[in-house]
């Protein structure tokens, strides 16, 4: 097969851009990653995802693929004969969707709901938000995994990677508000999972550090605060 | 051997309504159960914990939920008359537009639940989403899917058989033929549709349906 041009754009820091990156990663496909500078957004972006200028993208010669876990199924799909992303069985597909989506919808606003609280009241509400996600993740973690070590069984799947890219923030969470989110009392499970997560080889390059992130959390959060009120 | 089908449904739900059609157009045997939303089954809360919500797809005893999960679970599992092209970047594609219109729902409900300029701030935000749809989505083709209805076509299916009621309720135009000619086509299209057009909700009941939501939405905003 000829050489086909994989480019993505993303930025580090970004969890949707970490899906795309580890999905890739399983599959051991080489690609060319374009660095979004954080506040402008490249002329390729805009020409790419010109319906929500929003990274990551993904542009497999020269037609570009947008929103995460559509990205992700499309590698799967495309290169199929890798290692499976999504499991093989309908209804554990569906499972995992259901759950992919979940996290998407309701489990990752309550995370960014934390960040944008003001006031003791308003954190804590969104921490409880947080926590009694992650009871139902826990849930499903046992019913999906089966006693193996991830959601997707013996190797990491969709829906691993559908949670897993937030652990970098979820751990900047729980240090700049002093408290613990993913506990392993409350949830062993998902507590373990993490852990093996972040220690994947597909995931342990793109995976940021929290320091790293950290720093990026406290110029962003300044640029935001320095930013003029967005005119109507 | 077959399975039994089961579907948790509740009229006029447009989301009930996606199941309804794919099963008609996969021409699977199932048994329809219309949920009472103000007074919910044991059954639903049980197929459906997390969400407490209707579609649920019930197949050999097995749930699940969310419409879009549902349809890929049905296009996996009854690949006849398919919803999805082969190709993944098509496949891709088309399921980039069912997300959009999903993602993009909001700004149409907010029409209706809204009244004077905040109603028509709502009303311009949703024409510009209908004129992505209309140049991006679908362009010249004569559906979403291409020559036949797909996955894209079944999500955004709403815009078909229910806007035009949404609208009347309340007061208000979004979907005009001389400024969105090729989606106004499509509606047209899409309810001829075998499989669809049997399944269709009566406009007349839906209109009332939806005069009375708005009636006590409106008694519910004005001071």
């Amino acid at each position: 097969m000829a050489e086909s041009e994989i480019k993505l754009l993303g930025a580090w820091p970004s969890p949707f851009v970490m899906r795309a990156r580890i999905a890739l990663n399983i599959k051991s496909i080489d690609y060319e990653f374009h660095q979004e500078k954080l506040g402008s957004k490249s002329q390729l972006l805009l020409e790419s995802n010109p319906v929500y200028k929003k990274i990551p993208v993904l542009i497999h010669d020269q037609k570009p693929i947008c929103e995460s876990l559509i990205i992700v199924q499309y590698v799967d799909e495309a290169w199929s004969s890798g290692p499976s992303i999504l499991p093989s069985d309908p209804y554990d597909r569906a499972i995992a969707r259901f759950w992919a989506a979940y996290i998407d919808d309701k489990w990752f606003p309550s995370l960014s709901g934390l960040a944008k609280a003001q006031g003791e009241e308003a954190k804590k509400a969104a921490m409880d938000q947080v926590r009694e996600g992650f009871l139902l993740l826990e849930e499903a973690f046992g019913k999906c995994s089966k006693g193996k070590d991830f959601f997707g069984g013996d190797r990491i799947g969709y829906l691993d990677i559908a949670l897993g890219c937030f652990l970098g923030w979820l751990r900047v969470s729980e240090k700049m508000n002093g408290v613990k989110l993913l506990d392993a009392a409350k949830t062993p499970g998902l507590a373990g999972w993490a852990d093996k997560f972040c220690g994947d080889d597909a995931v342990k390059d793109v995976m940021p550090e929290t320091d790293k992130l950290t720093e990026f959390a406290k110029i962003l959060f300044q640029a935001k605060a320095n930013a003029p009120p967005p005119a109507n | 051997m077959e399975e039994e089908v089961k579907l948790l449904g509740a009229w006029p739900s447009p989301y009930s309504y996606r199941v309804l059609w794919a099963l008609s157009l996969k021409d699977i045997k199932y048994e329809y159960v219309e949920e009472d939303l103000s007074n919910k089954s044991d059954l639903l809360l049980k197929y459906n914990p997390v969400y407490k919500k209707i579609p649920v797809l019930v197949h050999g005893g097995k749930p699940i939920s969310e419409s879009l999960v549902i349809l890929e679970y049905m296009e996996e599992t009854w690949p006849q008359n398919p919803l999805l092209p082969q190709d993944p970047y098509d496949r891709a594609m088309a399921r980039f537009w069912a997300k959009f219109g999903e993602d993009k729902s909001p700004i149409f409900m907010a029409i209706f639940i809204t009244v004077g300029e905040e109603q028509e701030k709502a009303a311009k935000e949703a024409k510009e989403q209908l004129t992505i749809l209309e140049e991006q989505a679908l362009g010249e083709k004569r559906f979403f899917g291409g020559d036949k209805i797909g996955l894209t076509d079944i999500v955004l299916g709403w815009l078909a058989g229910w806007l035009d009621v949404i609208e009347e309720a309340a007061g208000l135009k979004l979907l005009e033929a001389e400024t969105f000619p090729r989606l106004h086509a499509w509606v047209q299209r899409f309810k001829e549709v075998p499989g669809i057009k049997e399944q269709l909700p009566d406009r007349d009941e839906m209109l009332v349906y939806y005069k009375q939501k708005r009636e006590m939405l409106i008694a519910s905003v004005t001071p």
